[in-house]
């Protein structure tokens, strides 16, 4: 069934040549789920309203913040505490009380983002971390769904889309295309870190709705398969053609289920819970270190010379509220389990509290070990 | 031969564009560049060559308009 849409609302764009009433129809029937309301997802969510795109998704779970308002002119000092993706709604609903506009106050995780992608036709990232672009990028690989992505550094931008063949080559590139494994921890700094001019997620942002409106309209040329980039400080922009990499299908996971079980915040190690082994041959040497071996009870070998506890994983969310130790180093056999406990009880511990996992796990601390003790 | 760079791969490099010498291709490129700026041996970027993302080693000469993009994260 075709959405009704109001003529007058609409009229300057209507009447432009190379747009139109079908244009419109295609923007009234199409849905659209934005990934972040902040900077990127200000600006694309208010255009794509005031465009009349049909039924437009909201997903953030965070509060709006004094800092945020120099780039999310959405907000008012007013909003200030209030969640952002129901003020998001309650002002695009002001905009535009024609559309349909979902507004939803939660996290995006691998639990719940494939559900919501399946029930867009398109999904626009306007997040501000490599965990969840990771995680968008290979649930829209997965489940085919055209990606408007952006983001942004200091005074630069950039743009793309994925999953959405080429116009010349016919191909589709993803993110993976472009950079196959997330950067290591902290060799990037976010907008929290090293700063943004207001005006540039701006102009971004703008873009990717400009970019989302002519995919659905299939009105002038895209940026399918296209990165482009702009620098605000000279003006300077740069269109670069992407290539699909063979191998970047294997780096993704295979099946939902995988999907599901894969863990983004890890893969990314975005809390840099890992602790190198002189480090850790350091704190165990001092006071106020708990060790806690998170491995299964059968596993071996059994860590020897270190006073510690274990807890296994299984049963380790039953165990996390009395963890309150100044420091603790979770410990597994190769130090990925260890990073998962680290990130859960770094979820609910107290600000004073450190919590590390020792990287590589006991295989890689039984070799430093014998290294460390020779030096 | 000049390089553009962008992000803080300029930080890294003390500028956004970058003059070397000679080289007859993108690996030699990477070394070059590596051995020059170490910090750039940990990091995630594409090199571009006359706007075209290069995945395999490509041949390159002064005429070549040649990028380094990194991800940018923020939003």
């Amino acid at each position: 069934m075709q959405n009704s849409f109001s003529h007058e609302r609409y009229q300057r764009q209507l009447i432009l040549k190379k747009f139109g009433i079908k244009a419109q129809q295609k923007l009234a029937d199409a849905s659209v789920l934005v990934v972040g309301a902040g900077g990127l997802g200000c600006p694309l969510l208010s255009y794509l309203a005031a465009a009349g795109l049909g039924r437009i998704g909201i997903i953030d779970d965070d509060i709006i913040a004094i800092h945020n308002l120099h780039r999310q002119p959405l907000y008012a000092t007013v909003d200030i505490g209030n969640k952002k993706a129901i003020v998001a709604k309650e002002k695009l609903k002001a905009l535009n009380p024609e559309i349909i506009i979902d507004g939803f106050d939660l996290r995006l995780d691998e639990s719940n983002c494939l559900d919501l992608f399946r029930s867009y036709d398109y999904v626009a990232d306007c997040t501000d971390n490599f965990a969840t672009r990771y995680m968008i990028n290979d649930a829209c690989v997965i489940l085919d769904k055209p990606l408007i992505y952006a983001a942004v550094s200091q005074f630069e931008g950039q743009i793309s889309i994925f999953n959405f063949p080429d116009t010349k080559s016919g191909t589709k590139t993803n993110y993976r295309d472009l950079f196959p494994q997330p950067p290591n921890d902290g060799e990037i700094l976010n907008c929290e870190e090293a700063g943004v001019l207001g005006v540039l997620p701006g102009i971004v942002g703008t873009m990717m709705a400009s970019e989302t409106i002519k995919l659905i309209t299939g009105t002038g040329k895209t940026l399918a398969s296209k990165l482009f980039t702009f620098n605000i400080l000279n003006n300077q922009s740069l269109e670069l053609q992407l290539t699909a990499r063979p191998e970047t299908r294997k780096l993704i996971p295979a099946d939902e289920t995988i999907f599901r079980n894969t863990s983004y915040e890890i893969l990314c190690n975005r809390n840099g819970f890992d602790l190198a082994s002189e480090e850790f041959a350091k704190l165990i040497s001092g006071k106020n270190t708990t060790v806690i071996d998170v491995r299964e009870l059968h596993e071996l070998p059994i860590l020897e010379d270190i006073n510690h506890i274990r807890i296994p994983m299984s049963i380790l969310s039953d165990h996390l509220g009395g963890l309150v130790s100044e420091r603790i180093v979770f410990v597994c056999q190769s130090g990925i389990r260890s990073r998962k406990a680290a990130g859960l009880l770094s979820a609910i511990k107290n600000p004073d509290q450190q919590v590390y996992s020792l990287a590589g796990g006991v295989e890689n601390w039984l070799i430093k070990k014998q290294i460390l003790h020779h030096v | 031969m000049e390089i553009q760079v962008f992000g803080h791969l300029a930080e890294i490099m003390g500028s956004d564009i970058i003059t070397i010498d000679p080289v007859p291709d993108t690996e030699t490129l990477k070394e070059v560049i590596g051995n020059q700026y170490p910090a750039l041996n940990n990091i995630e970027f594409v090199i571009a060559v006359n706007k075209n993302q290069v995945i395999e080693n490509t041949s390159i000469d002064n005429s070549s308009t040649i990028v380094l993009m990194p991800p940018f994260s923020g939003g």
